[in-house]
This record gives C-alpha cells, structure tokens and sequence, in this order.
C-alpha cells in the first residue's frame, strides 16, 4: 500500500494512475526502466527454434528468425486520456521512431516525439537519446519555475548535445532525428488549457476539436517542400511532387546548423485533443479533413485505444514507415461533471 | 591518419514462398578521418603499421635485350620513388632465385646500394616461379605484422618442371602478401599469371610494350604505399542450415574469394580482403543459400562484417545485414535489386568473354562469335567503356546494343591477351 505524491490518497501499488486525483503514478524510474528494455527482445528464446541465444537486434543467432524486440512496438499509458505509441510498420526493419511522456504531480503534461532519419547512422539511438534527454530537462525546468518556452528550448538544447555526442560511437553520417515537443497546462479554472511546443524537422502537433473545423495542424514542417512554398518558388502541388519534397531541413544531430527550434504558443479551446506525431503517420492523411477522419473518436474514448486505432490505420495504408502517435486529451470542468 | 570504414548492404530482401537464394552487395568504403569529427579509436584501424614492397624481377634468358633493360629502369624508379618510411627487397629469378637486396629500410645510402646492385643483373638461364616466391616469403616473414605487398615481373612461361612446387609454394605464400603480376611481351600465359594473382589477392595484366613498365610500376608502388591497414577480414555469419554458394569482389573487378573461407565456427567464416588504403571502396556480391520460410517469416540470411586485427586483439570496423522476408506478394518479391542486377551481369560479361576467347583459340568461330557479341551487348547495357574498348580491337562490332559484331581476322597477340586479363574490371553502377 502506498500513498498518491499529489493528494496523499491510497493507491495500489500496480495502478498506473491516481483514482482519487488521476496523476500518473508513473515514476521517472519506471520510465528509465521502460526505455531500458526497449533494446531487448520480449521474449527470451527464439519463437521459431527455442534458442536463447538472440541478438539485441531480436535475430536468433542460431537460425537468423527475426524475433519481437520491445522496439518494435511500445507503448505508454499515463492516464486514460494520456497515452503514446511507437510501431515500426510494416517497410522499415528497425523502429527508428521513439516518443517520451510525462506529466507533474500539478498536471501539467509532456510529450515529445522523434524521428531518426534513416539514412543517417543509428537513427534509433538519436531519437530514443533525444526524446529521453528533452523529456528530462523539460521536467527539470519546470519544476525549477521556467517558463514553457524557456524549457523547451533549454530542452531541445540539451537534446542536441545528446545527440551530437552519438557522432564520436557512430561511422558514417552522424545520427539524426527530427524533434517535436509540447507542454500542457490548464488553467486553475479548468476551462482552457495552454499548449507551448517547439520543432525541429516534420515531425508534427495537431488539435483536433469537437469538429472539422476547429481542428487544425500546430505546426510547419521544415521541409524543402514547405521552404519553396512559404518563400512562393513553387505551388504546394508543384512541391509536393518533387523527389525532394520531403527533405527536412533542419533537424538534430552532430551536423545540423546552429538555428533555433519553432517555437509556438496556444490557447486551446476545450474540450479535444492534442496529437503529436511522426510522418509515418501523417503521411497518410496528410490534409486536416483526412487526419481529423483518421483520429477522430467519441468523446470518452480512452487514449490507448485511439493512439493504437492510428496505428492500424497507418498500417493498413502500407505502413511504408515507423509510427508514432501521443494523444493528450483535455475536457472542460463542464463536460466532467455530467 | 586514421581509416574509417563504412559498410552498406544493397538487396531485394523479399522472397515469394519456397525460395531458397538470397542475394546481396555489399559496399565498403574507407574515408580519410574528415576533418573536425572526433571519432573513437575502436571505430577506426590505427595506421603507422610498416609497409614492405617486394620487387621479384625474372631475369631468365628469354629477358635478355629491351625487357631486362627496361626492367632494370624501371625498378630503379620504383626505388627512387619509395618513401622512407617504407622498407624493401629486390628478388632476381630465373631457375633459381637470387636476394639482389636484402630486407632494408628505404634509407637513401640502401637506395644506393640497391641501385648499385641492379646495375649488375643480366638475364640467362629457365623459369622458376616458385623459388622466387619462396625467396619473397622469407623475406617478408622478417617482418611479421607489416603490410606487405609485392610486384612480380615475367616475360615467359613457366617450367613445366615447377608447377607443383609453384603449387606448394603458392598454398604457403596464400595471406602471408598480396602480389601484382605482370606479364611483359606475349610470351607468357595469362590463366598462369592470374592463378598466381588470385592466390595472392593481387591484380595481372599485361606490359604489352616494355617501355610503358616505369609508369606501371610507379601505379603499383602508388597502390601498395597507400595502403594503411592489413589483415582486415570479411567476416560472414549465416544461420544454421544456411551454406555461402559465393562471394565474390565484384568491383572494382571481379575475385571469386568463395574458397578462400577460412572457418571459424560452424556458423562464421572469415573471407580475406588484403590490405585497404584510404579512399577505397570494393563491392561484395553474397549468394546465400537458406532454408525456405513461410509467408509472413523474416529471418536473417547474413551478418557481413569487417574485422580488424592486431596483436591478438580483434576490432569490428563496420557491420551489416543480409535479411530474407518470404511474401506472397509477387511484386515485391520478383524485383531485383538494381546492384546485384548490374553486378550479375558484370560477372556474366566476363565470364562469356572469358568463354567466347576460348572459342575463338579453338578455332570454334561460332561459338566465339556468339560468346563475343553477347559481351558486346553487356558491355553496352553496363556503360562498361574500358572493357568495349577492348571488345573493338577482338571484333568489329556494327550495333553494340543488339550485339552484331563479326571477329576480326587479324588481332593482336597483345590485344588478345589485355582482353583476357582485364576482362573482370568492372563497372559501378550509377546511383
């Protein structure tokens, strides 16, 4: 028996989340040991010849079956209406993505998702070091009184050296990863939430509200596509057909120029849901009609099962990348009490 | 200076139900450590390892006149040239060899004395290949750990006498250094050369004119002075029940180095690759035999890697996967990677080539003739120029895509014999 941190009430010591107050009970130790075991695989013998010899990679050493490793698919669930995914698809043979969440005793709530690119060395490593190093020193900072603002870029910093130091173990490109990370808080009232988030790359934030209409895409992608766009060289369509359209420009990694993330700050009108993802899915359902289609559930709908419900949507498309998908969903006090 | 190696696989990995083969390239490149990158040691080969460069010259009869005139320039060039960090020796040979020059370092008072001692070589007596390169490999077993590369220069065949010592000392001599041939004149037979050239991981041609030797020998000496690690192993895991059909060097040509496995486990063999310079890059063709999977399976048919050693202690430089994903998707699994295509059809080349000249000298003109002009056609698909040009001086060819062609009456010993040699120079592939 133990005691909830924020409310002092009695939780058990298996629940995931507060009854009383509904903080997570997650613990930052929890969260290590998660990304612990993501280079592992999930069973300890080889599913095809009982082997216990298995490669970290999940390849049985001894008939080459490729065997699950926690990478390839792992999720987090923070609250009911809190929750993260990661799945490598269906093309790629590693899950190259990673995602970290957390949320503070006061409620305030953390997402970061990233995207190693693929073409760089150990991608997975990049991502999985800067979304674990952006989380933490987001966490540090607020609980040290900075604003969102301040910690997100101090976050994305440190992310930055974290990954610009793979460079000195990796051969070859040095590794990189796209970035995108948001803080939530609500009001005292409870009636509107604020959401800051800062981005480097195409990984991307939506909220989708009650409707079409009042949902829409938070971020812009630097990609090459969107540059010769906003700098009018081309038409949307024109660029999006290009080879290049989806060449990121910028991005973290021992190469990346020194310019700062995008930074935005947002007064979101409640009730809906913020979705952070990677292109694996977006990708897919690239204008806000189609997202919204594609993650648009009944109110109440727990998280886990939205977030999961995109990935087999993604995977049914083709799966032609890594997915992942983090979804915070933010009611008024109003709807609460009926 | 630092080597760094970088390792990456070319493949279709899907499979339909029920097959067996995968196929795979692998490409590995060295860069130069680039400026400002701080990279760890365990990643990359420590240079500063002594190089030795054996200079084995045939002093036979048949020498005698412009080649061992020419001969004796150009190795005294070569000596010039060596740096003075290098250490050499000079072998004479002819049905015994001679230690014109002992194992020294390159220091300008043991140029002299080699250069004295050149002065003094004439040319008389057979042809024994075997004591010369018995002679070579004590040499360079004064320097163990050293990189050691050698040039050998011949006019003629060998004894008939020799052959199974040339056997004998060529299964010896096997990894201990790497050996360019060079065959002067067309007196000499160039499957011989190139048995000695592939048992010793080195290249065979032709000097078709004893003049142009200086400035290959200067290529060579180039070559083995930019080399900057050794021993350095391809090393190829493959899962129970899996058997290697091949892997060959495909670029930049093509060395069948199936056999040359040395087996470690069961499971891991180590195929030798010689010594690397900086700025190298070799393409790797594995054919992998596995046991068939089901719909749906995904297994590893190979991890290639390289690895490194020194002093006992053994370093993985670059890594890769060779993967198997059995579909009942046809069009995913009937695409051919565009590497091994292109590489598959270099090997074809060089193999009809090989054929069609075989032909030829057997007065089967037919043969010959189909042979050649499918080489032609290849030639043209792969943009394979260097070798076209030397399909153009064995045949006249009217239209190089279709492959119409007609074997000239009078060729060229030497023109006969370059094609043979260079036959298995390949082309990349553009990306």
């Amino acid at each position: 028996m133990k005691n909830c941190s924020a409310c002092q009430e009695p939780v058990d010591v298996d629940d995931r989340f507060c009854e009383s107050c509904g903080v997570s009970l997650i613990t930052d130790l929890d969260a290590a040991a998660t990304f612990q075991s993501l280079s592992e695989p999930i069973f300890p013998n080889c599913q095809k010849c009982d082997s216990l010899d298995l490669e970290p990679d999940g390849f049985c050493n001894q008939c080459g079956s490729r065997n699950p490793i926690h990478r390839d698919r792992f999720e987090q669930i923070l609250q009911p209406g809190f929750a993260a995914i990661s799945d490598r698809g269906i093309r790629h043979s590693q899950n190259e993505d990673c995602f970290a969440v957390a949320q503070l005793a006061d409620g305030r709530s953390i997402i970061v998702v990233c995207d190693g690119v693929s073409s760089s060395m150990n991608p997975g490593m990049a991502s999985q070091s800067a979304s674990q190093s952006a989380c933490e020193s987001i966490q540090k900072s607020l609980n040290d009184s900075l604003d969102p603002e301040a910690a997100l870029v101090q976050a994305i910093h440190h992310a930055q050296t974290a990954v610009a130091e793979l460079a000195s173990i990796s051969k070859g490109e040095p590794p990189s990863t796209t970035i995108v990370a948001a803080i939530v808080s609500s009001s005292n009232s409870g009636i509107s939430a604020q959401a800051t988030i800062a981005w480097l790359g195409d990984s991307r934030a939506y909220w989708l509200g009650s409707t079409p209409e009042n949902s829409r895409q938070l971020t812009q992608d630097h990609s090459w596509c969107e540059d010769v766009v906003a700098a009018g060289q081309m038409s949307r369509e024109d660029a999006e057909r290009s080879p290049q359209a989806h060449a990121i420009t910028r991005w973290l990694g021992f190469d990346a120029e020194d310019v700062g993330p995008s930074v935005v700050t947002i007064d979101l009108a409640l009730p809906g849901r913020l979705v952070l993802c990677s292109d694996g899915l977006w990708n897919y359902a690239s204008s806000m009609p189609e997202f919204y289609q594609a993650l648009h559930h009944p109110p109440g709908t727990e998280a886990a099962a939205i977030v999961r419900q995109g990935v087999e949507f993604a995977l049914r498309c083709g799966g032609q990348d890594n997915i992942t998908i983090a979804l915070l969903e933010l009611k008024t006090e109003v709807s609460e009490i009926n | 200076m630092t080597t760094q190696f970088n390792a990456q696989v070319y493949q279709n990995a899907y499979l339909p139900e029920g097959s067996q083969e995968v196929n795979a390239i692998m490409t590995i490149t060295t860069d130069l450590e680039s400026g400002g990158q701080t990279v760890a040691p365990s990643a990359l080969v420590a240079s500063g390892t002594p190089r030795v460069f054996g200079i084995i010259c045939d002093t036979s009869g048949s020498m005698e006149g412009v080649k061992i005139q020419s001969a004796k320039q150009a190795i005294a060039k070569v000596i010039e040239l060596l740096p003075p960090d290098a250490h050499f020796f000079i072998v004479t040979g002819s049905s015994q060899a001679t230690l014109l020059s002992g194992l020294t370092l390159a220091t300008d008072s043991a140029k002299n004395t080699a250069l004295a001692a050149l002065r003094t070589v004439t040319a008389n007596r057979s042809t024994a290949i075997s004591t010369w390169l018995n002679l070579a490999l004590q040499q360079f077993k004064l320097m163990p750990g050293a990189i050691a590369q050698a040039l050998l220069l011949t006019d003629g065949q060998n004894d008939s006498s020799d052959l199974n010592a040339l056997d004998k000392v060529l299964n010896a001599c096997e990894n201990q250094f790497q050996c360019d041939c060079r065959g002067v004149g067309t007196e000499w037979r160039v499957a011989q050369l190139q048995t000695i050239a592939r048992k010793l991981l080195g290249t065979a041609d032709i000097i078709a004119d004893a003049g142009a030797m200086e400035s290959d020998f200067r290529d060579i000496l180039g070559q083995a002075m930019s080399k900057q690690v050794s021993d350095i192993a391809l090393r190829l895991w493959t899962p129970q029940g899996a058997k290697v059909l091949f892997c060959k060097q495909v670029s930049p040509e093509i060395v069948d180095i199936t056999n040359k496995a040395k087996a470690i486990t069961g499971q891991i063999a180590d195929y030798p690759t010689g010594a690397w310079g900086n700025q190298e890059s070799r393409d790797y063709h594995f054919c992998i035999q596995v046991n068939a999977g089901n719909v749906g399976d995904e297994m590893l048919a190979g991890r290639a890697s390289l690895v490194y050693s020194q002093n006992g202690v053994e370093t993985k430089v670059a890594e890769t996967r060779i993967l198997a994903i059995w579909t009942d998707d046809e069009v995913r699994s009937a695409k051919i990677d565009r590497t091994v295509a292109h590489y598959t059809g270099q090997a074809e080349l060089a193999q009809v080539i090989h054929e069609g000249m075989e032909a030829r000298a057997q007065g089967n003109f037919e043969v010959a003739t189909a042979k050649l002009s499918k080489a032609v056609r290849l030639s043209d698909e792969s943009g394979n120029e260097a070798t076209m040009k030397l399909l153009r001086k064995v045949v006249d060819i009217e239209d190089a895509a279709t492959g119409t062609i007609r074997i000239r009456r009078e060729v060229r010993k030497e023109d006969e014999m370059a094609l043979e040699t260079r036959s298995t120079k390949t082309t990349r592939i553009k990306r």
